[in-house]
């Protein structure tokens, strides 16, 4: 085959990709549109008459007949469950993860090192699925019969019910399942980062704990952004476990309930997709779940932007990211 | 800045004990400034000088490989002592050894005795030996930071309590100007240090090995 | 690379603490503490895993083919899963292999216009950050149109479902896609280039340069993108509850042999376990511990693979 002919086959591969795409984008978006234009603004905000899942069914239910759908939705308690949950077992995450990199690089015995990496690779690889087996038959039964007490049930009976489907039980299982994500990649930059550095800083006299954290954890901050972003892009997008461990109402726990707070359930963007699974002939409620997508869709897209561009400024002192 | 007369040349071949050429006396070559110093600095031929550190029958091998065999030195305060030796004769490991560098490599073994003022380089804490005895590289390596923050990175580090940058500015300045690089420098020091020419990445590595008195330097 | 970074300990060599500030001391333990509380928690899981896999795992559930009701306790086993895990990780990897290694030659050996080059670089980093559910319910509204229809089961009133195995397999495949792409990538970028200047010097085309010399060469790369990609395919969930049609038992769809099963519907291992827990209908949970331990089993393997291959690939060296 000639050489053009075959760049021009390849190539079409590459166009089928890149087609798929942004066909994705689109149809996402066009889906999602008519759950937006309906409520406008308000679709992100809280209020209306009923509570979100109460929303919801009315969706479901609506009659048919398209002058008579119903897309009254009032999203927020599920944005605000997804932000709480993504972003605390992110930072938590991300705290637990460069504290073990560092660990595996700089202060591991030999044979701790030969055990605790393939033990990360697995960790990343165990299926979302088994964690949340784990999380719904092991910690939720234990949060809900030994961390919770029943004076506590009982105080908040009127407002929530209180199992171990909660808060505390989603953002543990989380972390532990976005954090070998980022200590792999931490590891392989840190690593990466050239000798002559830490050399340096060691002839010098300066102890192992600070030349890691002041030269290569420094040196290392555009892959800790990608990590992190890696990892936020997973949480974000955990659909499955959360489903199985979070609680499933759409109630936003509120910080100021003190321990409380931790005990509450959420309702996730992601697993809402995934238990609406069977009411998506019902066109108003599809549309409503492609909102949701769309939500996701857009919010991953901002991540990767966002971290393209902390890792360009950070070229600045000769960190190649 | 000061120029001060070229030290005595003292030439420790292998085989044969040392000798020692001095250097003939200046002549002219002085500005006027120059020319009224006291003589203070240069010691007479002859006078006793104390011995800093002594190296008596080091040996040092990577992975069973000798690099360095039964080297016996002795280095004296104030002297410039260079090592002539033809490419991979273990020059720059011997050097690496004076300040338990080496020990950053897994497979290196050293034997022998190192002393520096009669102490046992062995007894001695690492970071503090290493304060003691700095090194600058062959190739440049400045950190990827500002040239401020390059200068000033050991005494950030090692002190007790974080110094201000109001407080490490005159040491940062004074160990530029004895580097030879504060006019060039001085007009931005918050430059990344990475974007310098090599000479003067060089001269800032000799900068951040000395913002304090050092007693010896390679 | 890192050799002057690492410190082997020794006994009087190592560093003393003693001298150390006392946050850089609770910064050190801290690194302990984070170290050997990843190591329990992988430790604990797979002990877990195998305790309760081993508990209720019987060689009739892997033969058995699920029960027809709803509530699974009583009799049945997974044997549809486990043929729908293989049927589904098998061709999720047929499409995305030789997608990945088309675009990533491309990518890397042609690569103009420079404008497309970079559009499919961001499109493929756009597709790995897409969360698994979103993928799944992109693929309903593709191919619940009516040019699809060939694809799935079409419900009186034309309205076509979308979901099959055919449907849920093309998606499966731009989870698995990145991956395969991305390994191939590096493993072209670290072919260096004087290999292929002696192939063209030899008067080769590109195309030819690619199937005699790189091709062959990159092989382990490829593999161990393969690898990665099936542990993907193999563990994910909401592709398959959204695609795949919820039904426990393979619904072949027509008469025609093998085709009628893919344009059906069935499950796989994850959906199974998804079905038996507090979170599905089956309630059966240790059929659910079951079927979650030869999922793992089978994750793990997948993975011994990738490491075996990168072991084996330090033989290539090129210098």
């Amino acid at each position: 085959m000639s050489d053009q002919r075959a760049e021009r086959l390849l190539g079409a591969f590459a166009c089928v990709v890149l087609l798929m795409i942004m066909l994705m984008v689109v149809s996402v978006i066009a889906k999602a549109w008519p759950s937006f234009a309906h409520n406008g603004l308000a679709w992100f905000g809280s209020g209306g008459a009923k509570t979100v899942d109460a929303q919801l069914a009315d969706i479901f239910n609506s009659p048919s007949g398209a002058k008579n759908y119903v897309y009254e939705l009032r999203a927020w308690p599920l944005l605000y469950g997804t932000a709480l949950i993504t972003l605390s077992s992110l930072v938590i995450g991300l705290v637990f993860a460069l504290l073990a990199a560092i660990f595996i690089v700089e202060f591991a015995p030999k044979r701790l090192q030969r055990i605790l990496e393939p033990a990360v690779r697995l960790l990343a690889a165990v299926p979302s699925v088994i964690y949340g087996l784990i999380g719904v038959l092991v910690l939720v039964p234990f949060v809900g019969n030994s961390l919770i007490s029943t004076e506590r049930k009982q105080d908040v009976i009127y407002v929530v019910q209180l199992s171990g489907n909660s808060v505390l039980v989603a953002v543990t299982v989380l972390t532990v399942m976005i954090t070998p994500i980022m200590v792999a990649l931490i590891v392989v930059a840190l690593r990466a980062v050239p000798p002559a550095w830490t050399e340096g800083s060691a002839a010098l006299g300066v102890n192992r704990w600070r030349t890691i954290w002041t030269i290569s954890v420094r040196a290392v901050r555009p892959a800790i952004i990608a990590a992190a972003v890696l990892a936020c892009a997973r949480a974000l997008g955990e659909a499955i476990m959360l489903s199985m461990v979070s609680g499933s109402l759409g109630f936003s726990p509120n910080p100021l309930d003190g321990l409380t707070f931790l005990f509450e359930p959420a309702r996730p963007l992601a697993s809402t997709i995934v238990e609406g699974a069977e009411g998506f002939s019902v066109a108003p409620f599809g549309q409503t779940m492609y909102a949701f997508g769309a939500v996701l869709l857009v919010s991953s897209l901002f991540l990767s932007l966002g971290a393209h561009h902390a890792k360009q400024s950070l070229r600045r002192y000769g960190l190649t990211p | 800045m000061d120029l001060m007369p070229p030290p005595p040349v003292r030439r420790i071949v292998l085989e044969d004990p040392p000798t020692v050429v001095h250097a003939p006396p200046t002549r002219g070559v002085t500005g006027p400034a120059t020319a009224a110093r006291p003589a203070a600095r240069h010691r007479p031929p002859g006078a006793a000088v104390r011995e800093r550190m002594h190296v008596e029958r080091l040996s040092v091998a990577y992975a069973g490989k000798p690099a360095v065999r039964e080297v016996s030195l002795t280095i004296r305060e104030g002297e410039v002592l260079a090592l002539i030796g033809p490419s991979g004769c273990g020059k720059t490991t011997l050097l690496r050894t004076l300040n338990r560098l080496t020990e950053l490599t897994p497979t290196a073994t050293r034997t022998g005795s190192l002393r520096l003022d009669d102490d046992n380089v062995d007894t001695l804490d690492v970071t503090e030996l290493r304060r003691r005895v700095t090194m600058v590289f062959q190739q440049p390596n400045p950190f990827p930071m500002s040239i401020f923050d390059n200068v000033a990175y050991a005494l950030r580090e090692q002190a007790r309590r974080r110094p201000k940058r109001p407080e490490l500015a005159p040491a940062v300045e004074n160990a530029l100007q004895r580097a030879g690089l504060w006019e060039e420098v001085a007009d931005d020091l918050d430059r990344p240090a990475l974007r310098l020419s090599g000479g003067q990445q060089q001269r800032l590595c000799i900068a951040r090995a000395s913002p304090r008195n050092r007693r010896s330097c390679c | 690379m890192a050799a002057g970074a690492r410190r082997a300990p020794r006994t009087r060599a190592v560093e003393s603490t003693a001298t150390w500030r006392r946050s850089d001391r609770v910064a050190l333990a801290l690194c302990w503490t984070a170290g050997i509380a990843l190591c329990a928690i992988a430790l604990a899981i797979v002990l877990f895993m195998f305790y309760k896999g081993i508990e209720t795992l019987r060689p009739a559930l892997l033969a058995d083919r699920p029960a027809e009701d709803a509530s699974q306790r009583e009799a049945g086993g997974f044997l549809d899963p486990i043929v729908g895990t293989v049927l589904l990780t098998v061709m999720g990897t047929a499409i995305a292999v030789p997608l990945g290694v088309a675009t990533a030659l491309w990518l890397v050996e042609y690569g103009r216009p420079r404008a497309l080059a970079r559009a499919v670089e961001s499109g493929i980093e756009v597709i790995a950050g897409t969360p698994s559910i979103v993928l799944a319910i992109f693929g309903l509204a593709f191919f619940s149109q009516q040019i699809f229809s060939f694809l799935s089961f079409t419900a009186e009133g034309n309205a076509v479902f979308g979901r099959s195995f055919f449907i849920a397999a093309m998606m499966m495949s731009f989870i698995a896609l990145p991956l395969v792409f991305g390994s191939t990538r590096e493993a072209l970028l670290a072919v260096p280039g004087h290999v292929r200047e002696a192939s063209y010097a030899l008067g080769k085309t590109r195309w030819a340069t690619i199937r005699r010399v790189l091709l062959p060469s990159i092989r382990p790369g490829i593999a161990t993108g393969t690898a990665l990609g099936m542990g993907r395919i193999a563990g994910d969930t909401a592709v398959v509850v959204i695609l795949l049609g919820a039904t426990l038992r393979l619904d072949a769809v027509g008469e025609a042999p093998i085709i009628s099963t893919l344009k059906g519907t069935g499950s796989t291992l994850t959906s199974y376990v998804y079905n038996n827990s507090p979170a599905g209908e089956g309630n059966a949970y240790d059929k659910a511990y079951a079927a979650a331990f030869v999922l793992l089993l089978v994750v793990i393997a997948l993975n011994f693979t990738v490491d075996l291959i990168a072991r084996g690939r330090k033989g290539t060296r090129w210098t």
